[in-house]
């Protein structure tokens, strides 16, 4: 039976800001490629990340109207283009009716393919990133090119530190097991190993990308696919990547 | 069992249907807060306290029904959770009992957990209910539902989007006015406006008036065209065209 997990859990939280996971919904097709989806909440505004494809909207919505008013979502972030990221724009607009979209530059002659053919509210986030004012909070979307896409960015949370760190620490987890927090690195490295070394690109963009990453304070890295690291796993995670060889291109 | 025992009383419209999703265990598993883990079919539950305590645990479910009502044990590695429900004439009635380490940090989360199960059931009690109006509703009853719009629009396409500063009495002559640039283009347009006052849906068929909902503040108007009256502000309005001939197929 595909998972489901139909309640929010608040992976983070600081006085009125709030770093809170929305819960999880299993397609057979995605062979254990499970998508999170998350909310940032400070003073009252909201900014989602990663919002999904149509199957999970409704959960997502759901579990979003527990914490704030949907018109109160004052973003929505996108990593990049892939349909478990964008996939439900046109219902986002309709009930989310104040969001904006920031995503690469790269992919927004794409969206009206969502059927969106007039009247996005679309900020290009330019290749070297930029800042999302949400409530009293200043994110920042950092660039993580190539990571897999093109144009890939992660969000930065200043406030309880955590990374949204989109497709970088994907797992597959098997049939039948899911956590939301990494506890074995080791076990969970494993995980990680066949997604890591196929999706990404090569070892330069993942260096890259840590080069950006290590001047960041961060306490929490959470992605898109897969678990949470904390604590000392954080750095646990950015070691394996540092020595993983046998990225995408590199290999042939 | 420990003797501290958190009771929580829930006003439902539909008790028993509300208690036959309880009795479901999949609700349970995949409904009950604090869940961060599912292995070897047993779930894995992070309780938390001021953001700065914990208490995990590896818990079995197994469930007990009865004619009045239905109990789980949730059996773990260091603890106990014992769940109960029951159905009133108007309500849900849930006990909740812990025993094991750590009581200072799980019982105060026992509340927010009878809760949560008890409004899941009643929301898929809801859909239930909803799931048979939406095959026998008109379309005003179906723009209250929001599977129904949102299964619309994934075959629709955004074909307008403004905002509009509205004056109360103002929405109609606004929706007269799309009939030459929308109306006539598509057979099916679904047109959708959100502002300070609140919200409204409308369905247009043929170039006709099909539906109508228009929710106030919280209040909803289903199929009440003279709400249509009372909605003002700056409206944030999109309209859409909808692929389908056939709003059945749907």
């Amino acid at each position: 039976m595909p998972l489901k997990v139909r309640k929010p859990y608040v992976i983070a939280e600081e006085g009125n800001h709030a770093f809170i996971w929305l819960g999880l919904d299993e397609a057979e097709a995605e062979k254990g490629i499970l998508t999170n989806q998350y909310l940032i909440i400070d003073s009252g505004e909201g900014i989602l990340l990663d919002p999904g494809g149509r199957f999970v909207f409704e959960r997502v919505y759901r579990n979003v109207s527990e914490y704030i008013n949907p018109w109160k979502v004052k973003a929505a972030f996108f990593t990049h283009q892939d349909p478990d990221v964008v996939g439900s724009l046109l219902l986002l607009m309709d009930f989310f009716p104040n969001a904006v979209a920031y995503i690469s530059s790269l992919w927004v002659r794409f969206l009206p393919h969502l059927g969106a053919l007039a009247g996005l509210k679309v900020v290009e986030i330019p290749d070297e990133g930029t800042s999302i004012k949400v409530g009293n909070a200043e994110l920042r979307a950092i660039p993580a090119h190539f990571l897999h896409s093109p144009g890939n960015f992660n969000l930065y949370d200043p406030v309880v530190k955590v990374l949204f760190s989109g497709d970088l620490g994907a797992a597959v987890f098997p049939e039948g097991t899911w956590y939301l927090f990494v506890e074995d690195f080791e076990a969970h490295a494993k995980l990680m190993e066949p997604f890591h070394r196929r999706y990404l690109p090569c070892r330069k963009a993942l260096e890259a990308w840590l080069r950006r990453v290590k001047q960041l304070d961060i306490n929490v890295i959470a992605p898109q696919h897969g678990a949470v690291f904390t604590g000392g796993n954080v750095r646990r995670f950015l070691k394996w990547l540092e020595g993983l060889e046998g990225v995408g291109a590199d290999t042939l | 069992m420990g003797n501290k025992v958190v009771s929580v009383n829930v006003r439902v419209p539909k008790p028993d249907l509300t208690l036959r999703y309880l009795r479901d265990e999949s609700l349970v598993r995949s409904s009950i807060p604090y869940l961060v883990g599912v292995v070897g079919g047993k779930v894995v539950l992070r309780f938390t306290r001021a953001f700065l305590f914990h208490f995990k645990d590896v818990y079995d479910v197994l469930m007990k029904s009865s004619n009045d009502g239905v109990n789980y044990l949730l059996a773990g590695e260091r603890s106990n959770i014992e769940l109960t429900f029951k159905a009133s004439a108007d309500s849900i009635v849930g006990t909740a009992a812990y025993d094991g380490p750590r009581a200072w940090v799980v019982r105060p989360c026992l509340s927010k957990v009878i809760n949560a199960l008890i409004n899941e059931a009643r929301t898929r009690a809801d859909e239930a209910v909803e799931a048979v109006r939406e095959s026998t509703a008109d379309y005003s009853e179906k723009l209250a539902l929001v599977s129904w719009v949102s299964k619309l629009l994934m075959r629709s396409i955004l074909i307008k989007s403004e905002i509009v500063a509205m004056p109360k009495g103002g929405l109609v002559s606004y929706v007269e006015k799309l009939a030459d640039e929308v109306l006539r283009k598509y057979r099916v347009v679904y047109v959708s406006g959100a502002s300070d006052s609140g919200t409204f849906r409308l369905l247009f068929i043929n170039g006709a008036l099909a539906g109508t909902y228009v929710n106030l503040g919280g209040k909803e108007y289903v199929g009440d065209e003279k709400a249509l009256n009372l909605f003002e502000g700056f409206t944030q309005v999109r309209v859409y065209g909808s692929m389908l001939d056939n709003l059945n197929a749907l």
